[in-house]
């Protein structure tokens, strides 16, 4: 089976020169077969170690050498991007966020049709099988989610006499009151993730979308998207501060830490770092992880959904290791290994597999028990379009928090800034059409 | 110009009647095949790795070429686009407007600094050090410090100036966008005042002590010294200087990724970062690459137009 | 003797004008150490002041980069990588500044001009490109393919650098090596070398700087965990999501920063009268 590829063959001849010195790796060894993995530093560092000891395994178990390379989940897209220009580098790697590299690298994506359907049966199938295909194909195998609960300070819920607010208005009420009493609601605004997926939540609460079935037609210039705009501005004049237009993704994770926040839209992760380094309510001796609670994910006038970053694996198809490689992911897909590397993970990355939703974790820790009821209102970003290229780019340039944001802050008016929001989108779907 | 060069100096040697003939001179500095021998590793290092990449990157600009594959010619559809673009032209003019703002308080700040080091003899070392650090700071952590400083809830410096009743409430460094255009120019030129003052500081040393005694002789006071004799003999280093900090600070890329990433509302958004979301997160390489060259051609001509006055003065010394 | 007065008057006019740019450039520096030093319960704490430690000073960060990361195998190669990409650029540099400044040949001037337009080609869009190219020659993932590309930025500072540097040395001495036989490379490294030494001590100095710096390329050329240079390293490892590890990127600051302060101690004489010369003329 072993073939010396062209690339370890170069790597071998460049060593030669290079052996002397013994600058970086010694010259591969031809005949020990190498699987290498790019993945994305774990917001729970736990869940790497337990995909590190899979990795190991499954190597030990088949004579491969594992190499799984860690890094953090803003570099990814560089790096992808190097290695399809390369057409080199490694076997397996993380995707995302969002299904749309499956789109962007669909030309450069092994096809995962026979892993795919070889999983799904152990695991009681995938949640929502149609979203994930792309081009009508398996490109890429869904990974995991963080499913975005409200998170919630009881102890501040209960000075206000409020009891589980339980839509987008709820929260509107609730976080108007903490505000006059110095703990603001809290959502990210401005050039960052979960700005996309918590305003993108509210535009499908309150009925509009931003882009058709079809994939083709803009239908962002709605009255349900200005009811949507009309009620973010309320949220961001009434219940927040400005800061939130500079938030990145972890801004609001240390507002509500640092004991501000009344609430944030965000995965368990906050929750989770509270409780590992001890932080306590200010002026108190109480952990403020155990006044945090998850409750569901708010409700609109018009429906409850909500998205989340969907991090997915796939295998390069210039990659000399395909086969081995899909071998690993069958292996990894296992119930049993999946079941381990949720545990690891505290729950915080949910597969997209329906046995996999209701995993005990969730019921290991009452903090977590809304969130397999999240993830049957998730959607993908595009929503309902299907993922593509361009839904990639309308993420990737924050299109959605900067319409919104421009009308909150009355930079704009709501017709202003659709239109504005409307043509920048249109560019971007024509820009992708593909050619016959 | 070489050649005047050499003239001159053959003169100056003729004239004092210590050096070989002019000929040999001459033949001295005609040695073709060595030159070509000392330069080559240079010139095939940048022709492999500087120059095939280039073109290529021009190509691409001209191309809608995506990750991966070589596109075809589409000529100048990717900068019409870009034209079209509200976005890009609001990266535009933020580019614009950073690279003047910080040069200008680099330019300013750094012949102060400048003036004030040079004049230093007590803790001479440890204050040219000191004001050196920021310049050899890793720059992917030294930015992370200071967007820890402006974190809106943990920031240092609203706490000061809230301690001390300067304020009363949260300046918004980050969320606001003009603000936010202040913040990343202040990172931007922290980072980049060292290498201003330093290099001015080496350009105070070489001006000759005499000129400064002529000019005070002929009753210039100190103000008079500085515009008649300083900034005179400073003027090629500061056109060199500030040439090269054009380039590099057109070309930021790390302070704004890390601060703001282009928001609010892509008010921060600068060449860099911009190509970096359209060519790498989406793609997009022909769109990102017309980005990163949209000043080529103005650069290029700036750089000729430069190098030669700043040659033509150092001649003229 | 200086009377009380004339002693003082250096206090006000520059002493204290000072005082703000030193202020200016030190204060982040220090507030990084500050926390890489802090408990993190103190650290999250929005009621305590941030630039003192009031709860007692922790190495915690310190312990988790060199007991959890591979935080010192990372710094040693961003040693190596950086020693030899300058010794590398300083050697193309001096070879190519030499017949810039002192030969006349056809191409030469374009040359001169070519080097500097390098610098207006976008890093940011040539890595694609580059990455191509470092493939092919089979160095993706070893420390040599930063070695490669890293003098494409060094170079051309080097010899802009030296060009001007050589260009002060008076040519006489030079000719008369000559006369008595020695070729042009011995003439170079035996007459012109040793009177060069700021000059050259300052483009090494800088390239240091920049190789150690680098981001991009340590990021795209090179995968392996322990192959990674030191900032890659600590931001892959430390920036987790939305979880940010602050007292250890901060502790990684530090520690990373401390070669190049060791540097500039040793050599900032060298680098300021290096600059002098190369830079002005």
């Amino acid at each position: 089976m072993a073939r010396v590829s062209r690339r370890q063959f170069l790597r071998v001849t460049a060593g030669g020169a290079a052996g002397a010195l013994a600058l970086g790796r010694a010259p591969a060894v031809a005949q020990t077969r190498e699987l290498t993995f790019l993945s994305i530093a774990s917001f729970v560092p736990e869940t790497d170690k337990e995909l590190k000891r899979q990795f190991e395994e499954w190597g030990a178990k088949n004579k491969v050498k594992v190499r799984l390379d860690i890094i953090a989940h803003l570099q990814l897209q560089t790096k992808k991007a190097a290695e399809v220009q390369a057409r080199s580098g490694h076997d397996l790697t993380a995707l995302g966020p969002g299904l749309g590299d499956a789109d962007l690298y669909f030309d450069y994506l092994a096809d995962l049709n026979d892993v795919a359907t070889d999983v799904a049966p152990k695991n009681g199938g995938w949640l929502s099988q149609s979203d994930y295909l792309i081009r009508g194909k398996w490109k890429l195998l869904p990974w995991w989610q963080p499913p975005f609960p409200m998170a919630v300070r009881t102890d501040l819920l209960e000075k206000l006499g409020e009891k589980s607010p339980d839509t987008w208005e709820d929260w509107l009420r609730v976080g108007k009151k903490g505000k006059a009493m110095g703990h603001p609601f809290g959502t990210a605004m401005g050039h960052s993730g979960d700005a996309n997926v918590t305003l993108l939540s509210i535009l499908w609460s309150y009925g509009g979308s931003y882009v058709g079935k079809d994939g083709k037609t803009i239908t962002i210039n709605s009255k349900e998207t200005r009811q949507a705009m009309d009620f973010v501005k309320r949220l961001y004049t009434e219940a927040m501060d400005p800061e939130v237009l500079a938030w990145d993704d972890a801004s609001n994770n240390r507002c509500l830490n640092a004991g501000k926040c009344i609430a944030i839209h965000n995965p368990i992760s906050a929750y989770e770092s509270a409780k590992k380094d001890k932080v306590v309510v200010p002026g108190t001796q109480k952990e403020i992880a155990e006044v945090i609670d998850h409750i569901h994910t708010p409700r609109g006038p018009a429906d409850r959904k909500a998205t989340t970053g969907f991090w997915c694996v796939g295998i390069w198809n210039f990659s000399k290791n395909v086969d081995l490689a899909k071998d690993f992911l069958r292996y990894h897909f296992q119930p049993e290994n999946l079941n381990k590397w949720v545990e690891a993970g505290h729950g915080f990355n949910m597969p997209f597999l329906t046995n996999l939703t209701r995993h005990p974790v969730y019921k290991s820790d009452k903090q977590y028990r809304f969130i397999p009821e999240v993830a049957k209102v998730t959607v993908p970003p595009s929503w309902p379009g299907p993922n593509t290229a361009a839904s990639q780019q309308v993420w990737d340039l924050y299109i959605i928090p900067d319409m919104f944001a421009q009308h909150a802050t009355g930079k704009m008016t709501a017709d202003q800034a659709i239109a504005w929001a409307e043509k920048e989108m249109q560019e971007i779907y024509a820009g992708r059409k593909r050619k016959p | 110009m070489q050649l005047k060069t050499v003239e001159g100096d053959v003169a100056k040697l003729a004239a004092r009647g210590e050096a070989p003939t002019a000929g040999l001179s001459d033949f001295l500095v005609r040695d073709t095949p060595v030159a070509y021998a000392f330069i080559g590793p240079a010139f095939f290092l940048l022709l492999f790795l500087v120059a095939y990449p280039f073109v290529l990157s021009l190509w691409f600009s001209l191309s809608d070429a995506r990750v991966g594959e070589t596109g075809s010619f589409v000529g100048l559809d990717n900068f019409a686009r870009l034209l079209r673009s509200g976005i890009f032209l609001q990266t535009l003019q933020n580019s614009i407007v950073f690279t003047a703002a910080a040069l200008t308080l680099k330019t300013v700040l750094g012949m102060i600094l400048a003036l004030l080091l040079f004049r230093l003899v007590r803790f001479k070392r440890l204050i040219r050090g000191a004001v050196l650090l920021p310049f050899i700071v890793p720059t992917a952590l030294s930015t992370l410090v200071w967007w820890w400083m402006f974190e809106p809830l943990y920031s240092v410096v609203n706490w000061t100036l809230k301690s001390l009743h300067i304020v009363n409430y949260d300046i918004p460094w980050l969320p606001d966008p003009y603000l936010a255009m202040f913040t990343v120019i202040l990172v931007n030129t922290w980072r980049g005042l060292p290498f201003f003052a330093i290099t001015l500081l080496a350009g105070l040393v070489a001006i000759p002590r005499e000129l400064y005694e002529a000019a005070e002789s002929d009753g210039a006071g100190p103000i008079g010294r500085f515009w008649h004799v300083t900034v005179p003999l400073l003027k090629p280093v500061l056109a060199v200087v500030i040439l090269f900090s054009a380039i590099f600070t057109l070309a930021d890329f790390n302070i704004v990724y890390v601060l703001t990433k282009g928001g609010p509302f892509n008010m921060t958004h600068l060449f860099a970062t911009y190509s970096f979301v359209l060519g790498l997160q989406s793609g997009q390489i022909g769109q990102g690459a017309a980005v990163s060259l949209f000043l080529f051609p103005i650069l290029l001509a700036v750089v000729f137009v430069q190098l030669r006055m700043v040659r033509k003065a150092a001649m003229y010394d | 003797m200086t009377s009380p007065g004339r002693r003082i008057r250096p206090l006000f006019t520059l002493y204290l004008p000072v005082m703000p740019f030193v202020l200016f450039a030190l204060f982040p520096l220090y507030f990084m150490l500050i926390t890489s030093l802090k408990k993190n319960s103190e650290l999250y704490d929005v009621t305590t002041v941030p630039f003192l430690i009031k709860r007692g000073v922790t190495l915690g960060h310190y312990q988790l980069l060199s007991q959890d990361t591979l935080f010192w195998s990372w710094f040693v190669n961003s040693l190596i990588v950086s020693v030899a990409a300058t010794v590398v650029s300083v050697v193309i540099g001096i070879l190519a500044a030499y017949p810039l400044a002192r030969l006349r040949f056809p191409g030469g001037d374009s040359f001169g001009v070519a080097i500097f337009v390098t610098y207006l080609v976008p890093p940011s869009l040539l890595f694609l490109p580059l990455s191509t190219v470092v493939n092919r020659l089979g160095l993706s993932d070893s420390l040599w393919a930063l070695v490669v590309t890293y003098p494409t930025f060094l170079v051309p500072f080097c010899t802009w650098l030296l060009l001007g540097y050589f260009r002060t040395v008076p040519k006489e001495i030079e000719e008369c090596a000559m006369l008595d036989g020695c070729n042009r490379l011995q003439t170079l490294v035996r007459i012109l070398l040793p009177v060069a030494v700021p000059g050259v001590i300052c483009a090494a100095l800088f390239a240091f700087t920049l190789s150690w710096n680098e981001f991009l390329y340590a990021l795209v050329f090179v995968s392996p965990a322990e192959l990674k240079t030191m900032t890659v390293g600590v931001i892959s490892e430390l920036i987790r999501g939305d979880i940010y590890y602050w007292g250890g990127l901060m502790a990684g600051a530090c520690v990373g920063s401390l070669p190049i302060v060791i540097a500039y101690v040793f050599f900032l004489d060298y680098y300021v009268s290096g600059l002098t010369a190369g830079a002005v003329k």
